[in-house]
């Protein structure tokens, strides 16, 4: 007999007993519902479209792997895939989230390993559905499998607030909200934090999900100027602690068109500050780079950089 | 997240109220018949209100079951009924319909309230029904729409004189107190209902109230350590006190309660309202903005102090 069977042996055995003693029929627990996710479930989200999310779920998820953690990344735009495109594994997609939690296929055969990184492995978003086809206890199924192997999952969001967007921000423990320094992303990133401790399941329990800011396409120059809206003003409307600044970067086109991500790019200042966000993610106290105007020497200025 | 069936929500619709003064089913059918002659086209499943507060007779025997089929006859769907006596709502209970106390009487928007009227609450707003003319002629007089309600009736009716109102009705509410309706620029017939007050412990909130969320403390002052984002909105039967910036939307004494303030540390709101009367942004930029202020009405106006 299989495990499985065996603790269900067992189960129905005291349950029997406990009927007998109680005199009253016991309500079986449904196996499902009460399932714990063991990994930790990173929600990278935003509530604003173009503001950096795959593009940060795919240099964080490797940064985590690089630093030796199984790491997992889900693309939920269902249609819209592009997670595989930003880590360059789009020849090799196979089969997809929908196949799998329609039974389609199995975990391990939609699950494409990166060929740069230890550690870390992709499960793209299907292209021909749309977001229709996700199911809460599907979803949830799909992560208590993960869990069971991996020590991060993180969940790369579509935009909006529609059910793609939900359904990637229930389950988190923790949220990733990525922000542009710009007042309609600002506003946006204050709506999905709202949605997030009131129907995550996290809120639902009464708990909190934990809460981070991750600033990008952030420019020090035009902050200094007066044309865009510096940390302080954006901590002023959102409040919530700040996991990084990702400076506006060439680097950051040029990877995702080549299908490396970012924080692999060792002379990239937006690979960097990926770097130290992920860093602080960890718990480590990094010093925020990047904040402010760097002085360009002459033969800098000259020669770019 | 499981999709949900239903939201209960707070909310004013303004509703037809049919006033009985005095019933009998015979009368009654030929009334109604009349008055859909002259307006056919409002007899189309209208709800309504029957409200017993006018009744001349308050032990007048009603058959409601009988009063609910000559009502659907005609096309008016009675939902609920209003006031009465105790025992008529219990009969009205038994056959269905929903009870609501008793409304105080009306005050027109911005009227000015003498200074015998005071704060007081019913304790039970059915007993100590009053009788109408009594407690306007104190209040109230002057204005167009309680008053003349009352001549109507005194007009309709065949015998009953004001003074030979029953002893226990004359005992009622000395002090004329006045519960302020929300005021608001809707027709005669609508009214909001008076619940019985209830006396609730603030409701405390200590995260930021983000975009898109509603908070809303019934029965009582809401307090918010934190700040309120555009698009918030904070609403509150009480006083509400912002310890932080107010951005979005603040909304107290929803229930028509005059008295009630909003403090905030920092005025950058996209609208501040009490009891009905509200201000909105731009106008609110010219009254200390970004300043701690307390918003408050004063005789019948929205005043904006620094704290």
């Amino acid at each position: 007999m299989s495990p499985k069977e065996l603790v269900q042996k067992e189960v129905d055995k005291t349950v029997t007993e406990m009927e007998e003693v109680l005199e009253k029929k016991v309500v079986k627990p449904t196996s499902s519902s009460n399932d714990v996710i063991l990994a930790k479930t990173i929600v990278v989200t935003s509530g604003k479209g173009g503001v950096g999310k795959t593009t940060s779920t795919a240099a964080i998820g490797t940064g985590l792997a690089k630093k030796g953690h199984k790491t997992v990344i889900i693309d939920f735009d269902v249609g819209l895939r592009n997670l595989d495109l930003i880590m360059g594994c789009e020849r090799r997609v196979v089969y997809d989230f929908v196949n799998v939690i329609r039974k389609e296929s199995n975990l391990k055969q939609a699950l494409i390993k990166d060929k740069r990184t230890e550690n870390l492995y992709i499960l793209p978003a299907s292209q021909t559905k749309d977001k229709d086809a996700l199911t809460l206890e599907g979803v949830r199924e799909v992560l208590v499998e993960l869990g069971k192997e991996f020590e991060y999952i993180i969940c790369d969001s579509p935009a909006g607030i529609e059910k793609g967007a939900m359904m990637a921000l229930y389950f988190a423990d923790i949220a990733i909200v990525v922000t542009n320094p710009e007042v309609s992303s600002v506003r946006d990133s204050d709506r999905i934090l709202g949605i997030l401790q009131s129907k995550s399941q996290k809120a639902e329990r009464g708990e909190r999900v934990i809460e981070h800011l991750l600033l990008t396409r952030y420019s020090p120059k035009r902050v200094a100027d007066g044309e865009m809206l510096s940390v302080e003003d954006v901590n002023d409307i959102l409040a919530i602690p700040l996991l990084g600044v990702i400076p506006e970067s060439p680097a950051v086109l040029k990877a995702s068109n080549q299908g490396i991500p970012v924080i692999l790019d060792l002379e990239a200042d937006a690979g960097r500050a990926y770097e130290d966000a992920v860093a602080r993610l960890l718990g480590e106290e990094v010093e925020h780079r990047f904040l402010h105007e760097e002085k360009k020497g002459f033969l800098k200025r000259l020669f770019g950089g | 997240m499981s999709e949900e069936c239903f939201q209960l929500k707070g909310s004013l619709i303004p509703q037809t109220v049919l006033e009985l003064y005095h019933y009998s089913p015979d009368i009654f059918a030929q009334h109604l018949a009349e008055k859909v002659k002259q307006a056919p086209l409002f007899f189309q499943q209208t709800p309504v209100i029957v409200s017993l507060e006018k009744l001349k007779n308050s032990e007048t025997v009603i058959d409601f079951q009988e009063l609910r089929n000559l009502c659907q006859e005609f096309g008016l769907i009675p939902i609920a009924v209003k006031g009465g006596s105790d025992i008529l709502a219990e009969a009205a209970e038994a056959c269905g319909f929903a009870t609501m106390p008793a409304a105080l009487p009306k005050m027109e928007k911005n009227a000015k309230l003498e200074k015998s009227v005071k704060r007081d609450l019913f304790p039970n707003s059915r007993l100590v029904e009053t009788n109408p003319a009594n407690n306007l002629e104190n209040s109230l007089d002057k204005k167009g729409n309680p008053q003349s309600q009352i001549k109507n009736v005194s007009r309709e009716s065949n015998d009953t004189p004001h003074a030979k109102q029953p002893a226990h009705l004359e005992d009622s509410a000395k002090k004329s107190a006045v519960k302020p309706e929300k005021v608001a620029e809707k027709p005669a017939e609508n009214e909001s209902t008076e619940k019985m007050p209830v006396v609730r412990p603030s409701k405390l909130v200590t995260t930021p109230v983000r975009s898109g969320q509603q908070i809303y403390a019934k029965d009582s002052d809401l307090v918010v350590v934190s700040q309120v984002s555009p698009g918030a909105e904070v609403i509150a039967d009480g006083n509400i006190h912002i310890y932080g910036p107010l951005r979005g939307r603040a909304l107290a004494g929803v229930k028509g309660d005059l008295n009630v303030r909003i403090f905030c540390r920092s005025l950058e709101a996209e609208l501040v309202s009490i009891a009905g009367q509200y201000m909105l942004n731009e106008d609110l930029r010219n009254h200390h903005w970004g300043e701690p202020v307390q918003v408050f009405i004063k005789d019948g106006v929205l005043h904006i102090d620094p704290l």
